[in-house]
C-alpha cells in the first residue's frame, strides 16, 4: 500500500516513546479493551503501514478509523507526538488506496448533491438582512438532526438583538480531512463567495467543528471575516434570565481541546446559573461523546456507547441539566439517553432561548 | 489452538489478527516480535486453563500487562500466546486495619492510589508510569519510583501471591501478614522474574498511611556535578527524603519544551520531597538545605503547595517521553535506561556518562531517583544517521561496564528483558546456572516468557527486528 500521507508524519511516529500515556481516558479504548484501540496502537499501526511490515486488513482499518479523533492522547501525551495527524494522514492513505467506509464515502456523494452530509433536501433558514453584524453558518447536524434546538438558538438571537443574516449553506467540509477524503475546495469557494456577498465583518458558528474549519482549514484562507463561536458571543451580550436548576457542562472536543475555548462557555453558563457543578472529567479532560472523526457514521454503536458513558458521568454530578454546545454532542448525548433518565439536555443557546420563553426553570 | 483459546475465554477475547499480532509484539522498548495469538482472560480459572493448554502443546506464553517494559520483558521473542491480563483489574479488597490490600494483576497503580485514598493508605513504589502500569508488570519488573528511597520498592510491599506456574496448577505464595517466617519467600522470588515462572493473578500487597504533610523543594546547580555531590551528601547523613530527584540539562530543556515547565535551564536541578509531620521533617529540610547550598545550589524554592507538589511531580514524571521532543530528529531509544550505583558513587556514575558520551560523539541525557543511586539514560539517537546506532552500541558497552565498576548493578528498576540481558549475564555470571535450575522447576517445558533473563541471546541488537529505521542500515 502506498503511504505517501504517512511519510511526512514519519517524525511523529519515531518520536512516540511508547509510554501509553495515551491509554489513559482513550473513549475508544475505554470501550473496546483490546490494545490495538488505543492511541499509542494507532502510531504503531500507522508506522507498521508506512514500513511496509503489515498489510491492511479488515481490523487495521477498523482500528485507524476508531478514534473520535478527540485527541484526549496529545493532552495526555509528553512527547508532544500528534495522534490525530498520524492517523487523519493513515485514513488518507487507507481510503487512497480503496479501504475507506461506506458510510463516509455516500456523505461525500450527499454533499456533492444537496449539499449536506445527510443527503436530505436543502433547509435554510432564511433571514436575510443587509448591513448585518453577522453571517450565521449553523452546519449540516445542527440544520437536519437538532432543528427544533437549532430554531432555538436562532431565536435566541433574534430575541438578544444580535444583527444577523443567513447564507446559502453548503457542508463546511470538515469531516471530510477527517475521515480520509478530501473536502471540496468549491464548497469553500462557495461559502468565501456567499461571505462576501453578505457584506459581514464576523462569521458566527453554532457547530465547533464549523468554526474550526474555518480557522484552520487552508481552504478557508481569505475568508476575509473574524470567525466567532456563539459562545464567545453570548460571553460579551447581558443574558436577562436566571434559573436556579443545577447546570452541568460538557466540553465539545472541537470546542475545547481543540480551540482551547473552556471558560467561554462556563463564563456563559455562569451567567445565568449560579448553581454550576463540573463532571468529574472535564475542560481538557473531558471525556468525549463519542460522536467525532466519523465515527458515528462507521460504528454507530461504539459511538452511542460513549455517549451513554459520558452522560453517566453528567447524571453523577447530580445536576437536572447537561448543557454543551454542539449540534453533535447535544445529538449523540440525547440519543444515548434512557427514558428513565431524568436529566435534560440542551445546547446553551438553546436553553437560554427556552429560559427566556419561561419554558424552562 | 484458537477453537481451544475461545472455548476458555470467549470468541471476542481471542485474536490473532494481524492488527493485534503486531501491536501486542512491542512494548517501551526496541523489540519487536509478534505472537500467534492474543488472549485476554478474566479470572484465574481462565488463566488455569489456558496454561494447562498452552503446556501441553509447548506453546510459549508471555504474559502481559500495560506493555510499558522498557527492555523487552513482554515482546514475545519466540512468539505463542501474549496473555493480556488488563482485564483482571478488580480490587478485591482493602483492609486498613491489617495494612493491606488485595488486587488483581491488572489494576493499575494510580488507580489503586485512588481507591486506597478515601482510607488513608497509599501503595508506595510510585514509578513514573503509574498512571498506566499495572501491579502484575510493577511485581514481575520489581518496578520503583521516587518514593523507594523511603518506603521501598514494590518487593518490599508484596506479602503474598496467587500464582498459576506453567502446568496450569494455582499456588499461594507469602501471606497475609506483615511478617513471616514460614519457610523460603517464593513470592519474593516471583518478584523480578519477568513472566517467566508464573502467571500472577493475585497479590496481597502491604500499603502505607498517607503522610499527614509534604513538602517539596528544587535547587538548582551550575554544575552538574556539584548536584551528584549533593545528592550523596544528604543520603549520607543519615536523612531519608520521601523523594531525592536529579534533572540534567537535556531533562530539563525536554519538560520545558514539551510541557512548559518553565524549569530554570542549568546543568542540573535536585528535587526533594519529605513527608510525616512537618513538625519533625521541617529539621530535615532544613538539613537538606544547608547541605544543598554547600555544594553550590541557588534558587532554592521550597512549597507545601499542594497544587505545585502535583505540578513538580507530573513534570518529573514526563521526563522519559519529553526527551523525545529535546531535539529535532532525536528520538529518545530506551538503552541502559536504569543503571545504578552505590549512592557515593553517584557523581562518579554521572560524570562518567557524559564522558562516554563525549567519547561517542553522542547525545546522552541523566536523570533519575538519584537517592537511590539510579541514573536514568536518555539515549538520544537520530536513527537514519549510518553509524549513530554503532557508536551508540559501544557507548551502551561501556556505560555497562562503568557501572560494574563503581559497584552498581544492571537494572534498578525496569528488569533485565532481551535489552539488558548481554550485561546482566556479566553480572550475574555465577548464578547463571543456578537461575536455570530454578526456572525448571517452575516450568520444565519452558513455555513462560522463553529467552529473557539468563536465557537471553547474547546479542540484544540482532535479538529481535528493532522497531527503528535502523534494521536496513545494518
Ligand atoms: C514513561 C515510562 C516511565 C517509566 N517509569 C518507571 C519508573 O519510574 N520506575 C519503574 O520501575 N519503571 C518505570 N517504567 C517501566 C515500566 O513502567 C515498569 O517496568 C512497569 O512495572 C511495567 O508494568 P506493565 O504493566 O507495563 O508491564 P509489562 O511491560 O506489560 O510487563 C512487564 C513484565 O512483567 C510481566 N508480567 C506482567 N504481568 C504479569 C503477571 N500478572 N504475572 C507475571 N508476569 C507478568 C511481563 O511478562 C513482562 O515480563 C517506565 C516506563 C515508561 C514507559
Ligand atoms: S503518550 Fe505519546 S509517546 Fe506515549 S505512547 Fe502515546 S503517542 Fe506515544
Ligand atoms: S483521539 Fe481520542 S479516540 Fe482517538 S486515539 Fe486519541 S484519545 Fe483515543
Amino acid at each position: 500500500m502506498k503511504t505517501k500521507a504517512l511519510e511526512s508524519w514519519e517524525r511523529d511516529m519515531l518520536r512516540c516513546i511508547r509510554c501509553a500515556y495515551c491509554f489513559v481516558d482513550c473513549p475508544i479504548l475505554t470501550e473496546l479493551g483490546w490494545e490495538s484501540a488505543g492511541a499509542r496502537s494507532k502510531v504503531i499501526l500507522s508506522y507498521g503501514l508506512k514500513e511496509d511490515e503489515i498489510e491492511c486488513n479488515q481490523l487495521i482499518k477498523d482500528r485507524l478509523f476508531q478514534c473520535c479523533l478527540c485527541a484526549q492522547c496529545e493532552i495526555n501525551c509528553p512527547a508532544k507526538v500528534e495522534v490525530g495527524g498520524v492517523v487523519r494522514a493513515a485514513r488518507k492513505d487507507l481510503v487512497e488506496a480503496g479501504h475507506y467506509f461506506e458510510a463516509h464515502r455516500v456523505m461525500r456523494e450527499m454533499v456533492k448533491k444537496t449539499g449536506n452530509v445527510y443527503g436530505e433536501e436543502k433547509k435554510d433558514f432564511h433571514y436575510p438582512k443587509v448591513g448585518a453584524e453577522f453571517a450565521l453558518f449553523v452546519g449540516c447536524v445542527g440544520k437536519h438532526r437538532e432543528e427544533e434546538s437549532l430554531k432555538k438558538t436562532v431565536a435566541l438571537l433574534k430575541k438578544l438583538g444580535v444583527s444577523l443574516t443567513s447564507i446559502d449553506e453548503v457542508c463546511c467540509g470538515g469531516v471530510f480531512g477527517d475521515v480520509g477524503f478530501q473536502a471540496s475546495p468549491e464548497d469553500a469557494e462557495h461559502i468565501k463567495e456567499e461571505v462576501k456577498k453578505a457584506k459581514v465583518k464576523k462569521l458566527l458558528t453554532t457547530c465547533p467543528m464549523c468554526y474550526r474549519t474555518f480557522k484552520e482549514d487552508p481552504r478557508f484562507e481569505g475568508l476575509g471575516v473574524e470567525v466567532l463561536h456563539i459562545t464567545e458571543l453570548l460571553e460579551k451580550l447581558d443574558l436577562p434570565v436566571k434559573t436556579n436548576r443545577k447546570i452541568t457542562y460538557h466540553d465539545p472536543c472541537d470546542l475545547g481541546r481543540h480551540s482551547d475555548l473552556y471558560d467561554v462557555p462556563r463564563n456563559v453558563i455562569r451567567k445565568f446559573a449560579p448553581d454550576f457543578q463540573e463532571m468529574s472529567k472535564n475542560r481538557e479532560n473531558a471525556h468525549c461523546c463519542g460522536a467525532g472523526g466519523g465515527v458515528r457514521g462507521s460504528f454507530t454503536r461504539l459511538s452511542i456507547d460513549m455517549a451513554k458513558k459520558r452522560l453517566q458521568e453528567a447524571i453523577d454530578t447530580g445536576a437536572e441539566v447537561l448543557l454543551t454546545e454542539c449540534a453533535s454532542c447535544l445529538h449523540n448525548l440525547k440519543n444515548a439517553r434512557k427514558r428513565k433518565q431524568k436529566i435534560q439536555i440542551y445546547n446553551i443557546s438553546e436553553y437560554l432561548s427556552l429560559l427566556m420563553d419561561g419554558e424552562v426553570g | 489452538m484458537l477453537e481451544e483459546l475461545r472455548a476458555v475465554v470467549g470468541d471476542e477475547n481471542v485474536s490473532d489478527d494481524a492488527a493485534d499480532r503486531y501491536v501486542y509484539g512491542s512494548d517501551a522498548s526496541m523489540h519487536q516480535s509478534s505472537p500467534s495469538v492474543v488472549v485476554r482472560p478474566v479470572s484465574a480459572g481462565e488463566v488455569q486453563k489456558i496454561l494447562r493448554f498452552a503446556n501441553g502443546r509447548k506453546i510459549p506464553v508471555v504474559p502481559r500487562g500495560a506493555g510499558t517494559g522498557e527492555s523487552g520483558s513482554a515482546v514475545p521473542i519466540d512468539g505463542g500466546i501474549v496473555l493480556d491480563l488488563k482485564r483482571m483489574d478488580r480490587i478485591l479488597e482493602v483492609r486498613p486495619e491489617d495494612m493491606f490490600c488485595r488486587v488483581e494483576p491488572g489494576v493499575v497503580n494510580d488507580e489503586l492510589n485512588r481507591q486506597l485514598k478515601p482510607y488513608g493508605f497509599f501503595f508506595p513504589p510510585t514509578p513514573a508510569s503509574g498512571k498506566v502500569c499495572t501491579i502484575g508488570g510493577m511485581i514481575a519488573n520489581n518496578a520503583s519510583g521516587m518514593r523507594a528511597m523511603k518506603y521501598g520498592a514494590t518487593r518490599d510491599a508484596v506479602l503474598g501471591l496467587k500464582v498459576v506456574l506453567a502446568n496450569g496448577d494455582l499456588v499461594t505464595m507469602g501471606s497475609a501478614t506483615i511478617i513471616q517466617a514460614s519457610g523460603y519467600q517464593l513470592e519474593r522470588l516471583m518478584v523480578g522474574s519477568e513472566g517467566t515462572l508464573g502467571v500472577i493473578v493475585e497479590a496481597t500487597l502491604r500499603v502505607r498511611p498517607l503522610p499527614e504533610e509534604r513538602t517539596v523543594g528544587r535547587a538548582v546547580f551550575y554544575e552538574l556535578t556539584q548536584a551528584g555531590d549533593a545528592i550523596s551528601k544528604i543520603v549520607a547523613t543519615g536523612i531519608v527524603p520521601s523523594a531525592l530527584e536529579l534533572m540534567d540539562e537535556v531533562a530539563i530543556k525536554s519538560v520545558n519544551k514539551a510541557l512548559g515547565a518553565g524549569l530554570p535551564e542549568v546543568e542540573a536541578l535536585i528535587l526533594f520531597e519529605c513527608d510525616g509531620v512537618k513538625a519533625s521533617f521541617h529539621h530535615e529540610i532544613k538539613k537538606i538545605k544547608r547541605i544543598l547550598e554547600e555544594c553550590g545550589a541557588f534558587d532554592i524554592v521550597i512549597s507545601d503547595d499542594p497544587q505545585e507538589m502535583e505540578k513538580l511531580w507530573e513534570v518529573r514524571s514526563s521526563v522519559f517521553p519529553a526527551t523525545s521532543m529535546y531535539k529535532e530528529n532525536r528520538i529518545r531509544a530506551t538503552l541502559a535506561e536504569d543503571v545504578t550505583a552505590p549512592v557515593s558513587r553517584l557523581r562518579e556514575l554521572v560524570e562518567g556518562i557524559h564522558q562516554i558520551a563525549r567519547d561517542n560523539d553522542l547525545l546522552i541525557g541523566t536523570y533519575g531517583h538519584a537517592g537511590e543511586g539510579l541514573i536514568h539514560t536518555a539515549f538520544l539517537v537520530d536513527p537514519r544517521l549510518p553509524d549513530e546506532w554503532d557508536r551508540t552500541r559501544k557507548a551502551v558497552d561501556e556505560v555497562f561496564a562503568l557501572v560494574r565498576h563503581l559497584g552498581g548493578t544492571t537494572s534498578g528498576e525496569h528488569g533485565i528483558g532481551i535489552s539488558k540481558a548481554p550485561y546482566f549475564k556479566k553480572e550475574r555470571q555465577d548464578l547463571l546456572e543456578l537461575m536455570r535450575g530454578v526456572k525448571k522447576v517452575f516450568d520444565p517445558n519452558n513455555i513462560l516468557n522463553p529467552h529473557k533473563l539468563m536465557d537471553a541471546p547474547e546479542d540484544f541488537f540482532t535479538a529481535t527486528k528493532l522497531r527503528y529505521p535502523i534494521k536496513e542500515r545494518r
